[in-house]
């Protein structure tokens, strides 16, 4: 039983930690708080499930839906950027938006089961782990671990190159920016694209380690990813080494744990949004208690 | 010598038809040469910091024209004009982006006006490269070079935007108050490096600034503004002429003028 909650936990978290990534760099790199997550999540996942259905090999279905989320954060971005809309409105637009364009393509189905098909999870890798549920919940946890951990790197990368130092000067301080003569507006967009690129592949990959699609699946992802990356961030705020990304990992696995523990003990899982929502801000509090006593501590010190 | 700035029939006005309309320059012509080095001084409201604005394309104009060496920027937005002209604002935290270190900050500076691509932003000999420019500064940074820029003093940080706004070849330095909030000492050095990165790389220069010594001591050409005209203008051996004490009379008189 606790065996089984804690691979569960693994797999549930190793998605997440995909969404949390990808909001790490909107709302810690950006200050952009961006609530198209809570859609481009389903909207890789349908693009995903929809392309599979007419026969689509899996791994091309997984970077459509990378593709289809990074469509979603381009239209946030254009809206913020060039029709001049506040940050959180732009998101809500979409996100609303996208509500409809996910029923479309799931032709009014809110869930859509995956036929037996090769997925991440279901191929020959997995069956080398034998009919038992554990061992291949271990395999599921090793592709997720290569995907994650794949991310991870390119996205580090990624932050290390000419136009990962402007993403993050963007997010610091706009004038500098404009005064390096950048246009911060098309780095903006360029941070949404790949945010939503990523937020888009973790719900394909949700997606697919469900088995089904459920265009319900993205609502609260926004409360989800950004408690995760708090977390980490909070977490690992006086160690130097570690990554955004890494802490955005981890912080998405504790959450997660902390998610499953609660439903565990035998919370219905009725009220998952109200915990979810609950747990969420705790964390904020904590955050700022915590932050607070550290700040003290500092002045004391002096 | 060359005109490196023209600015042709400057008309700028704040809040237009509205009850706040404010017309800050009316037909407002400058034309500055190459090399020199303009300190501009002014009550509030004069109009400095919005001709500095003007130039590096922060805000509209209502009519006239901006040309820099030869080539009409009226229309240019500010991002591009950028690429030709250095500014170091008062506040030290517009130049410099706080949660990187000094050699991102510094690899950011270099690249300006080439494509920020995908190549490395760092690597070990660039870092090296770096620590010996801001060793120049003699403020210590050479052990900071990893250290993210959030954590120095206003002084440091002022003195790494000046190195950064002059790191690749400009036609224009633009100083906005740069010295104006930090302490008299600190005040005093970033000056001093301020005169002599513009006196070596013979960048033109146009410095807004409340210190009338600063001034009076530094640069080339004077300026005194008031209402969105120059009251005073001075170069060569008038401008050696000047002392602090008639600026200040005509500064009084300016208030005096104006009721405060």
């Amino acid at each position: 039983m606790a065996l089984n909650i804690l691979l569960q936990i693994i797999q549930q978290g190793l998605c997440y930690a995909l969404v949390a990534m990808g909001v790490y760099i909107t709302y810690k790199i950006l200050d952009f708080p961006d609530l198209t997550v809570d859609s481009s999540f389903p909207f890789g996942g349908v693009v995903c499930i929809s392309l599979m259905q007419v026969g689509c090999p899996f791994i091309v279905a997984l970077i459509m839906a990378f593709i289809a989320g990074a469509f979603a954060g381009l239209i946030t971005g254009l809206l913020h950027v060039k029709c001049k809309i506040s940050n959180l409105l732009s998101g809500i637009i979409t996100m609303t938006a996208l509500l409809s364009i996910n029923m479309a393509i799931a032709r009014g189905n809110s869930i859509i089961p995956y036929k037996t098909s090769t997925t991440l999870f279901n191929n020959a890798f997995i069956s080398l782990f034998g009919p038992n549920i554990q061992l291949q919940a271990f395999g599921n946890i090793i592709i997720l671990v290569i995907v994650v951990a794949a991310a991870k790197l390119l996205l580090d990368l990624f932050l290390k190159t000419k136009t990962g130092f402007m993403l993050r000067a963007v997010g610091n301080n706009e004038q500098m920016c404009t005064s390096l003569g950048c246009n911060s507006g098309n780095y903006k967009i360029l941070g949404l694209v790949i945010a939503n690129g990523m937020v888009g592949l973790a719900g394909a990959i949700y997606g697919q380690y469900m088995n089904y699609f459920d265009n319900q699946s993205g609502v609260g992802m926004v409360v989800i990813a950004l408690a995760s990356v708090i977390i980490g961030v909070s977490i690992f705020r006086s160690v130097k080494f570690v990554k955004g990304t890494t802490a955005a990992i981890i912080g998405a696995l504790i959450y997660t744990a902390a998610l499953n523990v609660v439903i565990a003990i035998g919370v219905p899982t009725t009220y998952l949004k109200l915990l979810m929502a609950a747990i969420f801000a705790i964390i904020l509090v904590l955050n700022k208690f915590v932050l607070n006593k550290d700040k003290k501590l500092k002045k004391e010190a002096k | 010598m060359s005109n490196i700035l023209e600015l042709n029939n400057i008309t700028k006005i704040f809040n237009k038809d509205t009850v706040n309309e404010a017309t800050v320059f009316n037909n407002f012509n400058l034309t500055v040469e190459e090399g020199e080095f303009v300190s501009i001084v002014g009550s509030n409201g004069s109009g400095k910091t919005t001709l500095l604005n003007i130039i590096s394309g922060n805000i509209p104009i209502e009519y006239g024209s901006v040309i820099l060496k030869g080539n009409d920027i009226t229309k240019q937005p500010e991002y591009i004009r950028a690429r030709r002209i250095g500014r170091v604002f008062q506040d030290p935290s517009k130049g410099t982006a706080n949660t990187m270190t000094i050699a991102e900050n510094l690899a950011l500076a270099e690249n300006k006006g080439n494509p920020y691509g995908l190549s490395r932003g760092l690597n070990k000999k660039k870092i090296e490269e770096y620590r010996e420019l801001v060793r120049t500064l003699n403020l210590g940074l050479e052990d900071k070079i990893n250290v993210e820029v959030g954590s120095l003093s206003g002084g440091q940080r002022q003195a790494l935007t000046l190195l950064m706004a002059t790191m690749t070849p400009i036609d224009l330095l633009l100083l906005d108050e740069h010295t104006a909030a930090l302490d008299p000492k600190t005040s005093q050095d970033i000056m001093d490096l301020t005169n002599r990165i513009v006196t070596e790389k013979h960048i033109t220069t146009l410095m807004v600034t409340h210190n009338l010594r600063f001034a009076v001591e530094y640069g080339s050409r004077l300026m005194m503004f008031n209402k969105g005209t120059a009251v005073i203008d001075k170069a060569g051996e008038d401008k050696q002429k000047l002392v602090v004490d008639d600026l200040l009379k005509t500064f009084n008189e300016i208030s005096i003028e104006c009721g405060n």
